[in-house]
Protein backbone atom coordinates (compact mmCIF):
# COMPACT_ATOMS: atom_id res chain seq x y z
CA UNK A 1 0.00 0.00 0.00
CA UNK A 2 2.81 2.40 0.91
CA UNK A 3 4.65 1.43 -2.27
CA UNK A 4 1.54 2.17 -4.31
CA UNK A 5 1.22 5.53 -2.59
CA UNK A 6 4.87 6.31 -3.29
CA UNK A 7 4.50 5.33 -6.95
CA UNK A 8 1.45 7.57 -7.19
CA UNK A 9 3.38 10.50 -5.74
CA UNK A 10 6.16 9.88 -8.24
CA UNK A 11 3.65 9.76 -11.04
CA UNK A 12 2.43 13.24 -10.21
CA UNK A 13 5.91 14.70 -10.54
CA UNK A 14 6.75 16.62 -13.73
CA UNK A 15 7.65 14.21 -16.53
CA UNK A 16 11.19 15.51 -16.96
CA UNK A 17 11.93 14.83 -13.29
CA UNK A 18 9.99 11.55 -13.18
CA UNK A 19 11.66 10.13 -16.27
CA UNK A 20 15.10 11.08 -15.07
CA UNK A 21 14.95 10.10 -11.40
CA UNK A 22 11.71 8.15 -10.85
CA UNK A 23 13.13 4.65 -11.23
CA UNK A 24 16.03 5.35 -8.89
CA UNK A 25 13.76 6.98 -6.31
CA UNK A 26 11.51 3.92 -6.35
CA UNK A 27 14.52 1.65 -5.95
CA UNK A 28 15.71 3.68 -2.96
CA UNK A 29 12.23 3.50 -1.46
CA UNK A 30 12.30 -0.29 -1.71
CA UNK A 31 15.75 -0.51 -0.14
CA UNK A 32 15.27 1.99 2.66
CA UNK A 33 13.46 1.01 5.82
CA UNK A 34 11.63 4.23 6.60
CA UNK A 35 8.68 4.40 4.19
CA UNK A 36 6.79 7.15 6.03
CA UNK A 37 9.82 9.48 5.98
CA UNK A 38 10.30 8.84 2.26
CA UNK A 39 6.63 9.38 1.49
CA UNK A 40 6.82 12.70 3.31
CA UNK A 41 9.97 13.52 1.37
CA UNK A 42 8.17 12.71 -1.91
CA UNK A 43 5.30 14.99 -0.90
CA UNK A 44 7.69 17.89 -0.31
CA UNK A 45 9.48 17.06 -3.55
CA UNK A 46 6.18 17.08 -5.44
CA UNK A 47 5.19 20.52 -4.21
CA UNK A 48 8.72 21.82 -4.76
CA UNK A 49 8.90 20.60 -8.36
CA UNK A 50 5.60 22.17 -9.35
CA UNK A 51 6.03 25.46 -7.49
CA UNK A 52 9.75 26.27 -7.31
CA UNK A 53 11.21 24.57 -10.39
CA UNK A 54 9.33 25.91 -13.41
CA UNK A 55 12.58 26.37 -15.35
CA UNK A 56 13.04 22.61 -15.69
CA UNK A 57 9.56 22.14 -17.08
CA UNK A 58 10.09 24.90 -19.66
CA UNK A 59 13.25 23.23 -20.84
CA UNK A 60 11.32 20.19 -21.91
CA UNK A 61 8.29 21.90 -23.44
CA UNK A 62 8.07 21.12 -27.15
CA UNK A 63 7.94 23.91 -29.67
CA UNK A 64 4.38 24.71 -30.56
CA UNK A 65 3.57 25.34 -34.17
CA UNK A 66 1.31 28.31 -34.62
CA UNK A 67 -1.49 28.31 -37.14
CA UNK A 68 -3.61 31.38 -37.64
CA UNK A 69 -7.11 30.97 -36.28
CA UNK A 70 -6.73 27.20 -36.00
CA UNK A 71 -7.05 25.84 -32.47
CA UNK A 72 -4.29 23.38 -31.65
CA UNK A 73 -3.47 21.17 -28.71
CA UNK A 74 -0.09 20.01 -27.50
CA UNK A 75 1.34 18.15 -24.57
CA UNK A 76 3.35 20.12 -22.04
CA UNK A 77 5.05 16.92 -21.05
CA UNK A 78 7.74 15.63 -23.40
CA UNK A 79 6.68 11.99 -23.39
CA UNK A 80 3.79 10.75 -25.48
CA UNK A 81 0.76 9.27 -23.79
CA UNK A 82 0.86 5.51 -23.73
CA UNK A 83 -2.02 3.06 -23.71
CA UNK A 84 -1.91 2.57 -19.91
CA UNK A 85 -2.14 6.33 -19.39
CA UNK A 86 -5.08 6.56 -21.78
CA UNK A 87 -6.83 3.65 -20.05
CA UNK A 88 -6.16 5.23 -16.67
CA UNK A 89 -7.52 8.55 -17.90
CA UNK A 90 -10.59 6.85 -19.30
CA UNK A 91 -11.28 5.05 -16.03
CA UNK A 92 -10.89 8.27 -14.05
CA UNK A 93 -13.24 10.07 -16.44
CA UNK A 94 -15.80 7.27 -16.08
CA UNK A 95 -15.50 7.37 -12.30
CA UNK A 96 -16.03 11.14 -12.27
CA UNK A 97 -19.00 10.81 -14.61
CA UNK A 98 -20.49 8.04 -12.49
CA UNK A 99 -20.04 10.14 -9.36
CA UNK A 100 -21.63 13.13 -11.02
CA UNK A 101 -24.62 11.12 -12.19
CA UNK A 102 -24.99 9.58 -8.74
CA UNK A 103 -24.92 12.98 -7.06
CA UNK A 104 -27.44 14.39 -9.51
CA UNK A 105 -29.61 11.31 -9.03
CA UNK A 106 -29.86 12.07 -5.32
CA UNK A 107 -31.99 15.12 -6.03
CA UNK A 108 -35.61 14.64 -4.99
CA UNK A 109 -37.17 15.99 -8.13
CA UNK A 110 -35.94 17.93 -11.09
CA UNK A 111 -38.20 20.38 -12.87
CA UNK A 112 -39.08 19.26 -16.37
CA UNK A 113 -39.25 21.83 -19.09
CA UNK A 114 -41.06 21.46 -22.36
CA UNK A 115 -40.53 24.05 -25.03
CA UNK A 116 -42.55 23.66 -28.18
CA UNK A 117 -45.98 23.73 -29.70
CA UNK A 118 -48.73 21.18 -29.82
CA UNK A 119 -49.52 22.11 -33.39
CA UNK A 120 -47.11 23.21 -36.07
CA UNK A 121 -47.14 26.98 -36.41
CA UNK A 122 -44.61 27.89 -39.09
CA UNK A 123 -45.13 31.61 -38.53
CA UNK A 124 -43.93 31.25 -34.90
CA UNK A 125 -40.65 29.61 -35.86
CA UNK A 126 -39.18 31.63 -38.67
CA UNK A 127 -36.53 29.61 -40.38
CA UNK A 128 -34.40 32.58 -41.32
CA UNK A 129 -33.41 33.65 -37.80
CA UNK A 130 -32.13 31.97 -34.68
CA UNK A 131 -34.58 31.36 -31.89
CA UNK A 132 -31.89 32.57 -29.49
CA UNK A 133 -31.52 35.96 -31.12
CA UNK A 134 -34.76 37.46 -29.89
CA UNK A 135 -34.95 35.85 -26.47
CA UNK A 136 -33.41 37.19 -23.32
CA UNK A 137 -32.27 35.34 -20.24
CA UNK A 138 -35.52 36.29 -18.50
CA UNK A 139 -37.73 34.55 -21.06
CA UNK A 140 -40.55 32.73 -19.31
CA UNK A 141 -41.92 29.58 -20.87
CA UNK A 142 -45.33 28.58 -19.57
CA UNK A 143 -46.91 25.21 -20.17
CA UNK A 144 -50.65 24.79 -20.46
CA UNK A 145 -52.75 21.63 -20.61
CA UNK A 146 -53.10 20.02 -23.99
CA UNK A 147 -56.13 21.65 -25.65
CA UNK A 148 -59.05 19.44 -26.49
CA UNK A 149 -59.45 18.56 -30.14
CA UNK A 150 -62.66 20.32 -31.31
CA UNK A 151 -63.33 17.53 -33.81
CA UNK A 152 -63.27 15.01 -30.96
CA UNK A 153 -65.94 16.94 -29.03
CA UNK A 154 -68.21 17.02 -32.07
CA UNK A 155 -67.53 13.35 -32.76
CA UNK A 156 -68.50 12.39 -29.21
CA UNK A 157 -71.90 14.05 -29.60
CA UNK A 158 -72.35 12.54 -33.07
CA UNK A 159 -71.56 9.01 -31.87
CA UNK A 160 -74.21 9.40 -29.13
CA UNK A 161 -76.80 10.63 -31.56
CA UNK A 162 -76.26 7.97 -34.23
CA UNK A 163 -77.07 4.82 -32.26
CA UNK A 164 -75.50 2.61 -34.91
CA UNK A 165 -72.14 4.23 -34.14
CA UNK A 166 -72.79 4.01 -30.39
CA UNK A 167 -73.20 0.23 -30.53
CA UNK A 168 -70.42 -0.31 -33.03
CA UNK A 169 -67.90 1.65 -30.88
CA UNK A 170 -67.94 -0.70 -27.91
CA UNK A 171 -65.00 0.91 -26.07
CA UNK A 172 -66.29 4.44 -26.78
CA UNK A 173 -62.94 5.69 -28.04
CA UNK A 174 -64.59 7.23 -31.11
CA UNK A 175 -62.73 4.81 -33.36
CA UNK A 176 -64.30 1.76 -34.99
CA UNK A 177 -61.46 -0.70 -34.84
CA UNK A 178 -61.05 -3.77 -37.13
CA UNK A 179 -62.32 -6.06 -34.36
CA UNK A 180 -65.34 -3.83 -33.84
CA UNK A 181 -65.96 -3.90 -37.61
CA UNK A 182 -65.86 -7.71 -37.58
CA UNK A 183 -68.34 -7.76 -34.68
CA UNK A 184 -70.67 -5.28 -36.38
CA UNK A 185 -73.59 -7.70 -37.16
CA UNK A 186 -73.93 -8.75 -33.52
CA UNK A 187 -73.73 -5.17 -32.33
CA UNK A 188 -76.28 -3.96 -34.87
CA UNK A 189 -78.83 -6.66 -33.97
CA UNK A 190 -78.93 -5.21 -30.46
CA UNK A 191 -80.69 -2.20 -32.01
CA UNK A 192 -83.52 -4.37 -33.39
CA UNK A 193 -85.90 -3.58 -30.54
CA UNK A 194 -89.05 -4.96 -32.26
CA UNK A 195 -87.26 -8.06 -33.53
CA UNK A 196 -88.44 -7.61 -37.09
CA UNK A 197 -84.99 -8.54 -38.44
CA UNK A 198 -84.38 -5.10 -39.86
CA UNK A 199 -83.36 -1.70 -38.54
CA UNK A 200 -85.62 1.26 -39.04
CA UNK A 201 -84.50 4.89 -38.99
CA UNK A 202 -85.78 5.23 -35.41
CA UNK A 203 -83.79 2.18 -34.31
CA UNK A 204 -80.73 3.74 -35.95
CA UNK A 205 -81.17 6.93 -33.89
CA UNK A 206 -83.65 9.09 -35.78
CA UNK A 207 -85.58 11.52 -33.56
CA UNK A 208 -87.89 14.31 -34.64
CA UNK A 209 -89.22 16.85 -32.14
CA UNK A 210 -92.58 18.50 -32.53
CA UNK A 211 -95.60 17.54 -34.57
CA UNK A 212 -95.06 17.26 -38.31
CA UNK A 213 -96.96 15.84 -41.20
CA UNK A 214 -96.31 12.19 -42.07
CA UNK A 215 -94.84 13.29 -45.36
CA UNK A 216 -92.35 15.59 -43.61
CA UNK A 217 -91.41 12.83 -41.21
CA UNK A 218 -90.74 10.43 -44.06
CA UNK A 219 -88.61 13.03 -45.82
CA UNK A 220 -86.64 13.64 -42.63
CA UNK A 221 -86.10 9.90 -42.16
CA UNK A 222 -84.94 9.55 -45.72
CA UNK A 223 -82.53 12.46 -45.26
CA UNK A 224 -81.31 10.97 -41.98
CA UNK A 225 -80.49 7.66 -43.61
CA UNK A 226 -78.96 9.31 -46.65
CA UNK A 227 -76.83 12.09 -45.14
CA UNK A 228 -75.09 10.19 -42.38
CA UNK A 229 -72.23 8.31 -44.04
CA UNK A 230 -72.34 5.17 -41.91
CA UNK A 231 -76.14 4.78 -42.39
CA UNK A 232 -75.94 5.55 -46.10
CA UNK A 233 -73.28 2.88 -46.46
CA UNK A 234 -75.14 0.24 -44.45
CA UNK A 235 -78.44 0.91 -46.29
CA UNK A 236 -76.89 -0.11 -49.54
CA UNK A 237 -80.18 -0.27 -51.48
CA UNK A 238 -81.25 3.13 -50.06
CA UNK A 239 -84.73 1.99 -49.05
CA UNK A 240 -84.57 3.80 -45.71
CA UNK A 241 -84.04 0.63 -43.66
CA UNK A 242 -81.14 -1.70 -42.91
CA UNK A 243 -82.29 -5.16 -43.85
CA UNK A 244 -81.09 -8.47 -42.39
CA UNK A 245 -78.86 -9.05 -45.42
CA UNK A 246 -77.40 -5.56 -45.08
CA UNK A 247 -76.72 -6.18 -41.37
CA UNK A 248 -74.95 -9.44 -42.08
CA UNK A 249 -72.93 -7.76 -44.84
CA UNK A 250 -72.08 -4.76 -42.60
CA UNK A 251 -68.37 -5.58 -42.09
CA UNK A 252 -67.68 -5.43 -45.82
CA UNK A 253 -69.80 -2.31 -46.15
CA UNK A 254 -68.06 -0.51 -43.28
CA UNK A 255 -64.63 -1.24 -44.76
CA UNK A 256 -65.59 0.86 -47.77
CA UNK A 257 -65.66 3.92 -45.47
CA UNK A 258 -61.98 3.42 -44.55
CA UNK A 259 -60.56 6.17 -46.75
CA UNK A 260 -56.96 6.01 -45.54
CA UNK A 261 -56.89 2.21 -45.57
CA UNK A 262 -55.61 1.85 -42.00
CA UNK A 263 -58.29 -0.71 -41.10
CA UNK A 264 -60.06 1.54 -38.60
CA UNK A 265 -62.83 4.09 -38.99
CA UNK A 266 -62.02 7.38 -37.34
CA UNK A 267 -64.26 10.37 -36.69
CA UNK A 268 -63.17 12.29 -39.77
CA UNK A 269 -64.19 9.29 -41.89
CA UNK A 270 -67.64 9.04 -40.28
CA UNK A 271 -68.77 12.62 -39.73
CA UNK A 272 -70.96 14.14 -42.50
CA UNK A 273 -68.97 16.54 -44.69
CA UNK A 274 -65.79 15.92 -42.69
CA UNK A 275 -62.58 15.51 -44.66
CA UNK B 1 29.04 37.47 -27.02
CA UNK B 2 31.69 36.26 -24.58
CA UNK B 3 30.80 33.36 -22.28
CA UNK B 4 30.52 34.54 -18.68
CA UNK B 5 31.79 31.82 -16.35
CA UNK B 6 30.27 31.84 -12.89
CA UNK B 7 32.59 32.45 -9.98
CA UNK B 8 32.66 30.25 -6.93
CA UNK B 9 31.46 33.11 -4.70
CA UNK B 10 28.18 33.30 -6.58
CA UNK B 11 27.14 29.94 -5.12
CA UNK B 12 27.95 30.76 -1.50
CA UNK B 13 26.77 30.14 1.08
CA UNK B 14 25.66 26.60 0.29
CA UNK B 15 22.51 25.08 1.67
CA UNK B 16 23.16 22.17 4.10
CA UNK B 17 21.86 19.57 1.61
CA UNK B 18 24.04 20.94 -1.19
CA UNK B 19 27.09 21.02 1.06
CA UNK B 20 26.57 17.40 2.10
CA UNK B 21 26.09 16.23 -1.50
CA UNK B 22 29.26 17.99 -2.67
CA UNK B 23 31.12 16.57 0.28
CA UNK B 24 29.91 13.06 -0.51
CA UNK B 25 31.05 13.43 -4.12
CA UNK B 26 34.44 14.89 -3.14
CA UNK B 27 35.97 11.41 -2.93
CA UNK B 28 34.76 9.45 -5.91
CA UNK B 29 31.91 9.24 -8.40
CA UNK B 30 28.66 7.88 -6.97
CA UNK B 31 25.08 7.12 -7.87
CA UNK B 32 22.14 8.67 -6.05
CA UNK B 33 21.65 5.97 -3.45
CA UNK B 34 25.40 5.89 -2.82
CA UNK B 35 25.36 9.65 -2.15
CA UNK B 36 22.55 9.17 0.39
CA UNK B 37 24.44 6.42 2.19
CA UNK B 38 27.69 8.41 2.17
CA UNK B 39 25.94 11.46 3.67
CA UNK B 40 24.49 9.27 6.43
CA UNK B 41 27.92 7.79 7.08
CA UNK B 42 29.74 11.15 7.11
CA UNK B 43 27.20 12.71 9.49
CA UNK B 44 27.13 9.56 11.61
CA UNK B 45 23.40 9.20 11.01
CA UNK B 46 22.50 12.71 12.15
CA UNK B 47 21.64 13.96 8.67
CA UNK B 48 19.48 11.85 6.39
CA UNK B 49 18.60 13.05 2.92
CA UNK B 50 15.41 11.86 1.23
CA UNK B 51 15.54 10.90 -2.46
CA UNK B 52 13.23 13.76 -3.41
CA UNK B 53 15.56 16.32 -1.85
CA UNK B 54 18.65 14.56 -3.21
CA UNK B 55 17.55 14.44 -6.84
CA UNK B 56 16.13 17.95 -6.74
CA UNK B 57 19.59 19.19 -5.62
CA UNK B 58 21.37 17.00 -8.17
CA UNK B 59 19.15 18.39 -10.90
CA UNK B 60 20.18 21.95 -10.02
CA UNK B 61 23.84 21.08 -9.41
CA UNK B 62 24.09 19.47 -12.84
CA UNK B 63 22.42 22.49 -14.43
CA UNK B 64 24.86 24.84 -12.63
CA UNK B 65 27.77 22.59 -13.69
CA UNK B 66 28.94 21.95 -10.14
CA UNK B 67 28.32 18.25 -10.66
CA UNK B 68 28.78 16.21 -13.81
CA UNK B 69 26.89 13.14 -14.86
CA UNK B 70 29.23 10.37 -15.94
CA UNK B 71 28.54 7.27 -17.94
CA UNK B 72 28.42 3.86 -16.35
CA UNK B 73 27.90 0.23 -17.28
CA UNK B 74 24.77 0.05 -15.11
CA UNK B 75 21.88 1.41 -17.20
CA UNK B 76 19.60 1.62 -14.19
CA UNK B 77 21.71 4.14 -12.34
CA UNK B 78 23.25 7.51 -13.16
CA UNK B 79 26.60 8.30 -11.69
CA UNK B 80 27.77 11.73 -10.64
CA UNK B 81 31.09 13.34 -9.87
CA UNK B 82 32.27 16.72 -8.72
CA UNK B 83 33.29 19.11 -11.51
CA UNK B 84 36.23 21.46 -11.28
CA UNK B 85 33.83 24.30 -10.59
CA UNK B 86 32.10 22.21 -7.97
CA UNK B 87 35.34 21.38 -6.26
CA UNK B 88 36.21 25.09 -6.23
CA UNK B 89 32.83 26.00 -4.75
CA UNK B 90 33.19 23.30 -2.08
CA UNK B 91 36.68 24.53 -1.21
CA UNK B 92 35.45 28.11 -0.98
CA UNK B 93 32.53 27.04 1.23
CA UNK B 94 34.85 25.13 3.55
CA UNK B 95 37.10 28.18 3.77
CA UNK B 96 34.07 30.33 4.54
CA UNK B 97 32.94 27.91 7.24
CA UNK B 98 36.47 27.88 8.70
CA UNK B 99 36.26 31.68 8.94
CA UNK B 100 32.89 31.35 10.65
CA UNK B 101 34.40 28.87 13.12
CA UNK B 102 37.38 31.16 13.82
CA UNK B 103 35.03 34.04 14.47
CA UNK B 104 32.94 31.86 16.70
CA UNK B 105 36.00 30.80 18.71
CA UNK B 106 36.97 34.42 19.20
CA UNK B 107 33.54 35.45 20.37
CA UNK B 108 32.94 32.40 22.48
CA UNK B 109 36.40 32.54 24.19
CA UNK B 110 35.97 32.67 27.96
CA UNK B 111 36.48 36.25 29.20
CA UNK B 112 38.97 37.07 31.95
CA UNK B 113 37.37 38.84 34.83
Amino acid sequence: MRRVMYRLLLRFHPAIFRNRFGAEMLEIFENEGEPLRLILDALFSLSRQWTLRPEFRRECSPAVASYDNIPSFHLIEPDRLGVPALVEGGLIALAVLFGLVTVLGQEVRHPRFLIGSYYPRPHLFAADRSSLAGSGLDTIVSIRPKPEDPLRRIAAQYFKRIRVLAVLDRDQDLIITPSEIRAAPGALWRLDMNHDRKLSAEECGFRMAGASSPQAVEQAKSAFMRENPVLAALDSNHDGEISAAEVENSPATLKKLDRNGDGSLEAWELLPHAR
Amino acid sequence: MPIVRPTTEEFLPLAPATLHILLALAGERMHGYGIMQEITRQSEGRYKLGPGTLYDNLQRLVRDRLVEEVGSQDPRRRYYRLSTLGRGVLTAEIARLEGVIRTAHIHLRPRRT
